[in-house]
């Protein structure tokens, strides 16, 4: 038709392939093939169009130009609702399609159109402007447009009045500032009021320089015993302690009998924190059975304000070779403290906020225990690495040295420690030790169990009964927490047959046929069903919680 | 049973009991609290030997047995978090600030 001279002419300028797929769909259809032709790819279009006289392409153009927007609006409205890009990929495929029948082409449409419908949010949001506009910006943007008028003027009032108070303030200020005796800030309140917040907010700065040079100062010794923390609160405590004594005898020589009683009275206070159960040490020292409660704060007090003095300065030590010496063998006694216990700081820490020398404190805090037998016994293998430790330290006068070679020292000994604990004792989640049940016990229990398993071969190995241990102690865990929590809920702060009895009855361990008495019948021996009879409660109990139920049952 | 002179140390369940509820107990309760124990490890056993059986142990191995406290405490746990007053508790808990020291 009108386009076929533009094809006829687009041949020889385009590639060869044009013409003899443009000729067959001619053939077809005319209209399908002009829209066809006109897409077929932009650069074609363009050069044809480069190519064609003058004159006449726009017409032609035009005319064409009609029905091919018409046309593809019809085929491809999936193809529109696509971005422009694969719209245009899209439309290559339709082609195609279409070239084989119309029928073929309807198909494509509807694939495409299938295709845009499984996600037809997707492409109106990333098409339609509308929702675009209804996005959360819009919506800012509209409630900007309601409140500007409001805003806007809202926003200058409170700054106006302030502007002008500052300025009225600001050369009263200043003088008051130059001068803060004036006394017309204090006639009017408010003058008044904001003068004491730019006091505020002048003092901060200040105190936090101050407070930062401390800290600094904090922060360096902090270093040095944070290089083995954990292990070491312990040992830091440990080496406070020696220091202390070594301050004091410092203090000795400034001081005679006043020094000596400070320090008589500090290590008394660590035996007395302690136990009596280092009877050597503790009978070595003469002022201990003088000592009173008020003398060991004194002595405390004293020990840390010097321990503050002898940090600073490093030479008092080598002064008195002997004092050091003896420094060593008291100092082992509140090593030995500060190990055994950490939980009690708290208490410490309060006297120690009293005491000016703050920054010291917190890790030399000799605690107050009564440390177990094990504990004990752990102290003893500590003291030993102690002396050990310790002993050749003193030839060398220098606090510093002592401190280190007293850690190392404590290392060692806090493995040992931290092994002799795990044997034994272990610590709730509430800070609490527990003893976990003895193993004989659960192994004739667990085989007996075992047996009747109808294993016969009835022997446990260790490594099982370890896990039956394990087993064991969570299950203990998980009880107590349980059984706290049911106490808790019903409101009290002892733990009662009602609690385990109802955890029974949610661990379906018991049910409408067995009782916990018919268990306990089956489980435990006499002795023990003679002091669950004593007390009436399981039964009355239940029927109480029967009760309980039935009444909630009717509200 | 194995009655003998003394079944368990009734002080140490207690204790532990205490220690973990940081709560009282009264007098029998360690009397239930162990009967439940009791209760615990004869499954835990019999379905330790159970598991063990099936893997074509003799006896009892460790293994078995912390397959089976795996499972149940999975159970244990689940029940707990449907207990509506597990879930208060819970939610209230403060968690403890230092808790191990081992």
């Amino acid at each position: 038709m009108s386009t076929n001279p533009p094809d006829g002419n687009a041949p020889p300028d385009g590639s060869s392939a044009r013409p003899p797929r443009i000729t067959p769909r001619n053939s077809d259809s005319d209209d399908v093939l002009i829209a066809a032709a006109a897409k077929e790819t932009p650069y074609g279009t363009l050069r044809q169009l480069a190519n064609f006289p003058r004159p006449t392409t726009p017409l032609r153009r035009a005319s064409s130009a009609g029905p091919l927007s018409q046309r593809s609006t019809r085929r491809t409205p999936a193809g529109q609702v696509r971005t422009p890009g694969a719209a245009q990929r899209i439309y290559g495929s339709g082609r195609r399609a279409v070239v084989v029948t119309p029928h073929g082409r309807a198909a494509q449409r509807g694939l495409e159109a299938r295709r845009a419908g499984l996600t037809p949010a997707r492409m109106d949001r990333r098409r339609s402007g509308r929702q675009q506009r209804e996005t959360p910006r819009d919506a800012l943007r509209a409630l900007s447009r309601i409140l500007a008028p409001k805003t806007l003027p809202i926003v200058p009032t409170p700054h106006g009045p302030r502007p002008p108070n500052v300025n009225f303030r600001l050369p009263g200020e200043d003088d008051l500032d130059d001068g803060p005796e004036l006394e017309r800030p204090r006639l009017s309140l408010p003058i008044g009021d904001e003068e004491d917040d730019d006091d505020s907010l002048l003092l901060p700065p200040q105190s936090a320089g101050l407070e930062d040079e401390n800290f600094t100062v904090q922060s360096v010794e902090l270093g040095r015993r944070a290089i083995s923390e954990q292990p070491l609160n312990r040992f830091s405590r440990g080496s406070f302690g020696s220091v202390r004594l070594s301050d004091q005898f410092a203090d000795m020589n400034q001081l005679d009998f006043d020094g000596r009683d400070a320090y008589d009275s500090s290590i008394m206070t660590g035996r007395d924190f302690e136990d009596d159960d280092l009877p050597g040490d503790v009978s070595g020292f003469p002022g201990r059975s003088d000592n009173t409660e008020t003398l060991r704060d004194l002595g405390l007090d004293r020990g840390r304000i010097s321990l503050a003095s002898g940090r600073n300065s490093e030479i008092r030590p080598g002064t008195v070779p002997a004092d050091d010496t003896e420094t060593f063998v008291f100092t082992v006694p509140p090593r030995d403290i500060t190990e055994l216990q950490e939980s009690d700081q708290p208490e410490e820490a309060l006297i120690q906020v009293e005491d000016e020398v703050r920054y010291e404190v917190p890790y030399d805090i000799p605690d107050e225990d009564v440390p177990d037998e094990e504990e004990d016994e752990l102290d003893d293998i500590g003291n030993e690495d102690h002396d050990l430790a310790s002993s050749p330290p003193p030839a060398d006068m220098d606090i510093s040295l002592q401190d280190t070679t007293l850690r190392e020292g404590d290392l060692a000994s806090a493995i040992k420690v931290k092994a002799a604990r795990k044997k034994r004792m272990k610590i709730s989640k509430h800070g609490i030790q527990y003893p976990s049940l003895p193993v004989g016990v659960v192994k004739k229990l667990a085989t007996s169990y075992a047996r009747m398993g109808g294993n016969s071969r009835t022997k446990l190995s260790k490594d099982t009964l370890d896990a039956i241990m394990q087993a064991s102690d969570w299950f203990f865990e998980q009880v107590s927490d349980d059984l706290g929590a049911y106490a808790k809920h019903a409101g009290r702060k002892t733990i009662d047959e009602s609690d385990i009895v109802t955890l029974m009855a949610r661990q379906r361990q018991t049910n409408a046929t067995t009782t916990p008495f018919s268990l306990a019948e089956k489980h435990l021996p006499r002795e023990l069903l003679q002091d669950l009879r004593m007390v009436p409660p399981p039964k009355l109990k239940k029927g109480r919680q029967l009760q309980r139920v039935a009444e909630e049952a009717e509200e | 049973m194995a009655a003998g002179q003394k079944l368990y140390p009734r002080a140490t369940v207690k204790k532990i009991v205490k220690a973990h509820s940081k709560r009282n107990v009264t007098k029998n309760v360690d009397v239930l609290i162990f009967l439940d124990y009791a209760l615990f490890l004869q499954t835990l056993m019999k379905e330790a030997s159970i598991n063990a059986k099936q893997a074509g142990e003799r006896g009892i191995s460790a293994k078995s047995v912390k397959k089976v406290t795996e499972v149940s405490f999975l159970i244990e746990v689940q029940g707990l978090t449907t207990t509506s007053e597990y879930v208060d508790e819970v939610v209230n808990k403060q968690t403890p600030p230092v808790v191990e020291q081992q």
